[in-house]
């Protein structure tokens, strides 16, 4: 299902910051949250058609059609931590968030999208009837014309904003990375205050926001199978669960499906290297990509840049694996930067690199190596597109 | 060696005197109450002891200068040649580090004894380590604070090795391989070469407690342990505070294995490996336990998990950094479980040392009623 936006053509530089200017102004009149400010071309709204739940399709329709170089505003869903059949409101209420769904916009996309989206995986056999199986709450596919398997799409994240004045997240018994200490499922709610940058925990600690979404991915080859549950991350990127793919940075994926079809959601307000109880601060996030096609530049798995890193990522069930995994893409890059052979590129990792714990949470276990940008001397910083 | 009977601020006064008179090559900028410096009979290669005789016995409170050897990178070459082809602008003359290095090395007794089998003559080597120095009143069950002052390269060079069967990827080192890294103090650069260069962020690798008796007598120094010891930890700058379990009666504190810089996992099994010269200040807590070794900089506390399994390390870092969360703050287990979650990065320190190590980053601005009483002060940038 495309959104209005979507049936515009690409449109020239003028009539794009126009039609920004529209899409700003719309957005003001009809909501209290904060203006999206960065002119986009088209925008992916949070509708039951354009959500799908804890899988990658690679037959779903696609929500937009975008030629390379387009900017792209998705809304997400998320936050809904009030379970499959309970009230929203009566849990808003509880938990002491100033909302209903009828006076929220986003609340109201979300709440619809979770009750009427078709694009869920079957109840495994024997559910009782009605069942209905969740996950991430993802928005997508994204075509873009002329990309092939075997090219890459380069993701640049310019903008990424909560929806909902709050987050929460949890952890369950047998769940996250201490899964035999939960001696009982727990949730948390956390205040997010835009103005300030900040997520109450409680009144003596607070969490600075740094918004990225969890889920940014291309569709997985066919390998994978029909319907790729979204949870483990792999090499067409997907749920990394990467703290640092905030704005300003930008993911590189390789492509694997015709149209490269891209996934977004999971949205999060803020999260630790680690993600160790199994969730971030969990929310609505609205963000602005800008997709850039690589005709015939193929990547092994994913990397990211920001305004001072290169990052390399370790994907593997086993932490010390992934840590290996993590280096040797590193190395790799190295080589292709510098011309470094595996030795002098080995001992500069070991001298200059640092390496993070992705995530420990999401059954393929993430490591990545930050490479400092401020290590090449005569490179200049300003060569990079964002600003910080 | 160093006599413990004057007092301690006369001391200062009188190596200071010497320093300015022996013409040494840096001022040392923090002041200090003991000079350990590094001698045949006061270093000890790869290995803890709780025999040796303490090269200080200090009260606690007491700030200590200690010097380290290393670069002896010259296998059985000539020094000086070796300095000369690598580009490196000094002599072991020149160079009091590099002196006291060779001499370490020819002569200091503190040696594990050569394995079964070894040539006559085989003398093992290992970590140049500089210790212990005995903390007055500390007892097993109590916990020493380090303060680093100050650590500060004494040579103008570093070097990063790797060989094969070594370090994070051992099946593909194909021969032995040092790359020399030359420093420059004015600029805070190690230059790796005409386009790329490494910030400096100098600190010792191994800084610890004498290991429990349980470890046994002559407790190797390569794995890190609950004792810290080779922890490794790239975060150990000018700054930043140690804690560590004391296990044997005082503390017998060992440092050594001198980085010049290090990047988060030191996979090739060496930093930039250089000889420093550090300031730490020891403080006891009497009856203070620890479980494992913890730290603080001006911005962070910091935990550590350690273990053979990386997996391993990281959930005993998870652990430690609920509990540290739990004695802060007061919370259960879920709510410092939830919080760890959100805001707080588990980074892989080491993954060469056999024990491998996760250390988890808390940031103190969390902590938003917190005054801030650390002892250290930073700029904001």
């Amino acid at each position: 299902m495309n959104i209005t936006a979507s049936h515009r053509p690409p449109t020239p530089r003028l009539p794009r910051l126009l039609s920004a200017a529209v899409c700003v102004a719309l957005a003001s009149a009809s909501t209290v949250l904060p203006a999206v400010e960065i002119p986009y071309d088209f925008h992916v709204r949070c509708t039951p058609e354009n959500s799908i739940f804890g899988y990658f399709s690679a037959t779903k329709k696609p929500v937009l059609t975008i030629k390379s170089g387009a900017v792209v505003r998705i809304d997400g869903g998320g936050g809904n931590k009030w379970g499959e059949d309970a009230d929203p409101d009566a849990w808003l209420k509880q938990n002491g968030v100033p909302l209903t769904v009828e006076s929220n916009e986003a609340l109201r996309e979300i709440v619809t999208a979770l009750k009427e989206s078709p694009h869920r995986l079957p109840a495994p056999p024997g559910s009782p009837a009605g069942t209905r199986i969740g996950g991430h709450f993802l928005i997508g596919p994204i075509y873009i014309e002329d990309a092939e398997p075997g090219d890459s799409l380069e993701v640049r994240i310019l903008d990424v904003t909560p929806r909902l004045p709050y987050g929460a997240n949890g952890a369950r018994p047998g769940g996250g990375g201490l899964p035999d200490l939960v001696p009982r499922p727990y949730g948390h709610v956390y205040k997010i205050d835009l103005k300030r940058n900040a997520a109450v925990f409680n009144e003596n600690i607070e969490i600075p926001l740094a918004p990225f979404n969890g889920v940014n991915g291309t569709c997985p080859p066919d390998s994978e199978g029909p319907n790729r549950r979204s949870s483990a991350p792999g090499l067409f990127a997907g749920n990394l669960d990467s703290k640092d793919l905030v704005a300003g940075s930008t993911l590189y994926i390789p492509i694997f499906q015709k149209g490269a079809l891209f996934y977004t959601g999971d949205c999060h307000a803020a999260q630790g290297d680690g993600e160790v109880a199994g969730d971030a601060i969990g929310t609505a996030n609205t963000v602005v990509y800008q997709f850039i096609l690589h005709k015939g530049k193929t990547l092994k798995g994913p990397r990211a840049e920001n305004a001072t890193h290169y990052i390399t990522y370790g994907l593997d069930p086993d932490l010390d694996q992934a840590m290996r995994l993590a280096l040797i893409e590193a190395l790799d890059f190295l080589k292709e930067k510098e011309g470094l052979d595996f030795l002098p590129a080995y001992s500069l990792a070991s001298a200059a690199i640092d390496f993070r714990v992705t995530q420990i949470v999401d059954k393929t276990l993430g490591v990545h190596g930050m490479i400092p940008k401020k290590l090449f001397v005569h490179d200049t910083a300003s060569s990079y597109w964002y600003r910080p | 060696m160093i006599a413990h009977s004057t007092s301690l601020r006369r001391r200062t006064l009188i190596f200071v005197t010497l320093l300015a008179a022996a013409g040494a090559s840096r001022a040392m900028e923090v002041p200090y109450d003991v000079h350990v410096p590094f001698t045949p009979e006061n270093a000890i290669l790869g290995h803890f002891s709780s025999t040796k005789t303490p090269v200080a016995t200090v009260r606690s409170g007491a700030v200590v200068r200690i010097d380290v050897g290393g670069g002896v990178r010259w296998r059985d070459g000539d020094p000086n040649a070796w300095l000369k082809e690598n580009g490196i602008p000094t002599t072991i003359e020149q160079c009091p580090a590099l002196a006291e290095s060779i001499r370490v090395l020819n002569e200091t007794p503190n040696r594990l004894p050569p394995p079964p089998g070894s040539p006559p003559g085989a003398r093992p080597g290992g970590h140049m380590i500089n210790g212990p120095i005995f903390v007055e009143g500390a007892e097993p069950g109590d916990m020493l604070e380090v303060r680093i002052l100050s650590v500060t390269p004494r040579i103008p060079y570093g070097t990063v090795s790797a060989n094969p069967g070594g370090g994070a990827l051992p099946d593909l080192v194909p021969r032995p391989f040092t790359k020399v890294v030359h420093l420059d103090l004015k600029r805070n650069a190690g230059v790796f070469d005409d386009q790329v260069e490494v910030p400096l962020g100098p600190f010792m690798g191994v800084m610890g407690t004498c290991p429990p008796d349980s470890e046994g007598p002559n407790r190797r120094s390569g794995p890190p342990g609950v004792f810290g010891g080779n922890l490794d930890c790239k975060e150990l700058v000018a700054g930043s505070t140690l804690y560590l379990p004391i296990f044997q009666k005082g503390a017998l504190f060992y440092t050594g294995d001198s980085h010049a810089a290090q990047g988060d996992g030191e996979i090739t099994v060496n930093a930039i490996e250089t000889a420093n010269t550090c300031t730490l200040q020891f403080i006891l807590h009497k009856g203070k336990t620890l479980t494992a070794p913890r730290a603080e900089t001006p911005t962070h506390y910091l935990t550590f998990g350690l273990d053979p399994d990386l997996d391993g390390a990281m959930r005993m870092a998870m652990v430690e950094t609920v509990e540290f969360l739990k004695e802060k703050q007061g919370y259960d287990f879920l709510h410092a479980y939830a919080l760890s979650s959100i805001a707080v990065n588990f980074r892989v320190t080491q993954v060469v040392d056999k024990t491998l190590g996760i250390h988890a980053m808390i940031p103190k601005k969390l902590f938003i009623t917190d005054p801030d009483r650390y002892w250290y002060r930073t700029r904001e940038n």
